[in-house]
């Protein structure tokens, strides 16, 4: 299985060099960052759409990847997860659990899976993704997991993003600032964004992903534009 | 060079005392000393009584890097336990839920909810081996409000010695009034006694917190030192340019309270709301705060939402203040500092706390409900031997 020769750092850093996919439409986008490399994906229910680059197969024993698909009920999922990886298997997951099932992507993420997903016993770096945004799933989904520290920092990026920031500190940023910050208050701003995303960061510390906020920036001054960093703990 | 801590005293006068060392606040060995001396030896708040609320709830936490598991038993009994298998150290409990028996992640051993060895797969052929000496280690638990704390010094009195009584007479508080409206935690790039000591003074207030500002008057305010804690309390303003303020007609007894309880507990009173801030130190460095806000029962939303908005605004105030102060920690330029004798006697007794924990091995309970310093009747008499 070609998946074990797959050099992940290269691919990572060719992925990194790539430019973005144009077109919003996610599944687009992974298919252009797949690269044509065909993964073996057994999903938990039915997927009835044609993913480039993804073969769908009847077996998690045949798959290289088990989607757990989410519509809901976070404790279940989370459990789901927890099974899965506990009988060695890799793990993604797709959060359709959006009103709009056809809308997969991050702003329709449930913000539930974070706390549920954190109680679990499944360390955060057995997942093979844990993901709400396909293009951004596929990406991960094409490396062999486990270990690396560039894996570990994506996932702590995404996490901090879709649930942290945007699911509930880019509206309390919003409430003191408004959407663009006058000039003298983006130190302010980035102070506030620094230190409640810190403390969510916290609490991934005990999973293996170690990590601190660094710099924030919001160009352009928009607070839905904001960027960060991470450093890890040393 | 900067000096490394040299502090085995803080002078008991605040009018001639310096500050604690500036590495004190740097140094990673001191940080390593606190968590022993001072964290493993005072009550440490780890919930809310209200996540344990059923037989068999429980909850993983960890205080001083030591995990521990804190649950609700078969008889509706808080206990703590030390989250640590006996047979070969490994974990019995993750994240938070409800079970009737805890079981370990590793091998499997089963332990009832009052900590005794249930089951032992597979352990046939061991010799010598009692399960009653087997069971999980417990840890001191006690509540204080709505919060539950634990102490791993297993000799600690009870919290109602350590600053219960004072507590439930300077804060009045009556729980059962009051609602959990918000939480939120904040990471902090600062010492978390940087974050107290900014905590304990109101003397930064016209400078720091101009929306604050408003609603106080610095000449009014005051703090009292007891044992284990210290109390700010200034009147709501009265009067004046009433138009931008939270309180525009206070009532005669409407005061704003700020309350420490050594070492990392605080409350702020304010007319219409509490909040409870626990800190909690990460590295040297780096601290985090985690606020939990109350309203009385029949509070609108509207109120509350602006409320948190005005709190928001004075952390970030604050945040911002003590980020600066880390760094300046830091200069070549600062060693120590000095105290005002009128409005930063609560950072000094913080202080001799921290340096007393420090040095230390017996600590002295002392429940007496009388302020140490009562600072409004000595200013006053001081005034009025000046007339
Ligand atoms: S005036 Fe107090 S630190 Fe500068
Ligand atoms: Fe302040």
């Amino acid at each position: 299985m070609t998946i074990q020769l797959f050099d992940y750092t290269s691919q990572l850093a060719k992925m990194a060099a790539m430019p973005r996919p144009e077109s919003a439409d996610p599944v687009t986008a992974a298919q252009v960052l797949n690269g044509g490399y065909t993964l073996k994906v057994y999903p938990t229910e039915p997927i009835d759409r044609v993913i480039a680059g993804v073969r769908f197969v009847e077996s998690a024993d045949d798959a290289d990847t088990v989607l757990v698909v989410h519509r809901g009920g976070a404790a279940a999922t989370a459990h789901q997860i927890e099974e899965r990886a506990g009988l060695g298997q890799r793990v993604a997951l797709l959060d359709v659990s959006a009103a709009d099932a056809n809308a997969w992507s991050a702003e329709h993420a449930d913000p539930d899976l974070l706390p549920a997903l954190t109680n679990t016993i499944v360390y955060l770096t057995t997942l093979a993704a844990w993901e709400v945004d396909l293009e951004r799933l596929l990406a991960a989904v094409m490396t062999p997991m486990r270990d690396g520290q560039i894996h570990r920092l994506l996932m702590a990026r995404q996490m901090v993003y879709y649930w942290a920031w945007r699911g509930i500190v880019i509206d309390e940023v919003r409430r003191l600032f408004g959407d663009e910050i006058a000039p003298e208050w983006i130190n302010r701003a980035a102070i506030q964004t620094r230190s409640r995303l810190g403390a969510y960061l916290i609490k991934l510390r005990g999973r293996g992903l170690r990590f601190f906020m660094d710099r924030v920036e919001f160009p352009n001054r928009r607070v839905d534009e904001m960027r960060f960093t991470l450093v890890a703990e040393s | 060079m900067k000096k490394v801590w040299t502090n085995r005293s803080i002078n008991s006068d605040v009018s001639v005392a310096r500050t604690l060392d500036a590495s004190w606040y740097l140094d990673p060995q001191v940080f390593e000393l606190e968590q022993e001396r001072i964290f493993a030896r005072t009550w440490q708040c780890v919930a809310r009584v209200d996540e344990l609320a059923k037989p068999g709830d429980y909850l993983a936490s960890d205080v001083v890097g030591e995990p521990i598991v804190i649950l609700r038993d078969g008889t509706n009994k808080l206990r703590a336990y030390y989250n640590v298998c006996p047979h070969r150290a490994g974990i019995v409990a993750r994240g938070k839920g409800n079970r009737k028996s805890l079981q370990c992640l590793y091998h499997g051993w089963t332990f009832d909810l009052e900590g005794c060895l249930l089951r032992i797969p597979g352990f046939d052929g061991t010799q010598e081996f009692d399960p009653t000496q087997n069971g999980l280690k417990e840890v001191r638990i006690d509540t204080w409000g709505s919060y539950i704390f634990v102490n791993l010094d297993p000799d600690a009195a009870p919290l109602a010695q350590w600053w219960g009584d004072v507590a439930n007479a300077t804060t009045g508080l009556d729980w059962s009034e009051w609602r959990l409206v918000e939480r939120a935690e904040y990471l902090i790039d600062c010492n978390w006694k940087v974050y107290i000591d900014n905590y304990a003074e109101g003397y930064h207030v016209p400078m720091a917190h101009p929306a604050l500002n408003r609603e106080m008057n610095l000449d009014d305010y005051y703090v009292d030192t007891w044992r284990f804690q210290s109390t700010q309390r200034v009147n709501v303003k009265t009067g004046g340019h009433v138009s931008k303020r939270r309180y525009p007609n206070p009532g005669p007894n409407d005061a704003i309270k700020y309350h420490v309880f050594f070492p990392n507990f605080m409350i702020d009173c304010y007319p219409d709301n509490i909040s409870c801030n626990i800190v909690k130190p990460i590295t040297p460095e780096r601290t985090l705060l985690t606020f939990e806000w109350y309203f009385k029962t029949d509070v609108d939303q509207s109120v509350m939402d602006s409320m948190v908005k005005f709190a928001d605004e004075v952390q970030y105030e604050d945040i911002e203040i003590c980020e600066y102060v880390q760094r300046g920690l830091k200069s070549r330029s600062y060693d120590a500092g000095r105290y005002s004798a009128r409005h930063e006697n609560g950072v000094h007794h913080f202080h001799e706390l921290v340096v007393e924990f420090m040095n230390s091995d017996e600590i002295r309970l002392d429940t007496s409900t009388t302020p140490r310093e009562n600072w409004k009747d000595f200013h006053s008499s001081n005034a009025a031997a000046g007339d």
